[in-house]
């Protein structure tokens, strides 16, 4: 049976690097993150995020990223490491996110590990990642 | 209403480039950075330059994971009209032989004669190992109302 893991997270690092800038404003480019969660998951990650920004002076126009994420830790008071992998779209009609942890990727106590993942963003700016899994 | 374009495409770069440091696992996959170049025919003519992240299997351990997140801008006709816009899109190989996939136009990112693209992206390998690319899409755009 799945158990469901919510946890909260800080970004405390945002690397930006452009490859591509066009005249009309699509942008893309390589960020290297940091995050550190509290909550069901307590540890920090790297991300490598890559994404893309229909108009780099109006973030709110249109913007998509995908992202794999090694998040180090524990899970539910279960500690090692996994790999997530997780997109996401922004645009006035909708935002939406989803992700899946890459099987065969964790380790330690976490071995096994199999899941789905979304972000959302409250109001006052809070980020929580929800995770779904399983645990062989 | 959506259009459906269906088109097939050729790798004509793969590039690997310098993994990121950071988020590279000590054990388990490691993650790889490529630049993919391809050339599409059918009811999309053009090419295209992506970039993938793409955790692969570390040979040397029983490891398995693998899966792979890509942000590809295209180029050229689409149904006769031109442009450029991005998709984004990723898959996973779940079990062995089982892949999952997903994929979307980055909204906005459409420009001259395709601005406003929407849509959902399918790719998918044949046995015979013909790569494709099927667009679900239509176009937003705001005087007209239309979605």
């Amino acid at each position: 049976m799945s158990k469901r893991a919510t946890a909260t997270f800080n970004v405390t690092g945002w690397d930006d690097s452009p490859y591509h800038e066009a005249e009309n404003g699509i942008r893309l480019s390589r960020v290297a993150v940091t995050k550190t969660f509290g909550g069901d998951m307590e540890g920090s990650s790297a991300v490598e995020l890559l994404m893309c920004q229909a108009n780099a002076k109006d973030l709110s126009a249109g913007a998509g990223y995908v992202a794999s994420e090694l998040f180090t830790g524990s899970l539910g008071g279960v500690s090692g490491s996994f790999v997530l992998q997780h997109w996401g779209l922004m645009g006035a009609a909708a935002q939406t996110t989803s992700g899946h942890v890459v099987p065969g990727s964790a380790t330690g106590e976490l071995a096994g590990l199999t899941g789905k993942m979304e972000i959302s963003v409250a109001e006052d700016g809070t980020h929580t990642l929800t995770l779904d899994y399983d645990l062989a | 209403m959506s259009t459906i374009a269906n088109c097939t495409y050729e790798i004509i770069g793969w590039e690997e480039l310098p993994s990121p440091p950071d988020a590279q696992p000590t054990d388990g996959p490691s993650l790889a950075r490529y630049e993919v170049k391809k050339r599409f025919q059918g009811d999309f003519e053009g090419d295209s330059t992506a970039e993938r992240l793409m955790y692969v299997p570390n040979k040397d351990e029983s490891s398995t994971g693998t899966g792979h997140v890509t942000i590809e801008q295209l180029t050229g006709l689409l149904n006769g009209l031109s442009g450029s816009f991005v998709i984004q899109h990723g898959g996973l190989v779940v079990a062995q032989g089982i892949q999952q996939s997903y994929g979307h136009v980055v909204p906005e990112s459409g420009t001259e004669e395709l601005e406003g693209i929407r849509g959902v992206v399918e790719i998918s390998i044949s046995s015979a190992g013909v790569h494709a690319l099927k667009l679900d899409y239509l176009f937003h755009r705001e005087n007209d109302g239309s979605e």
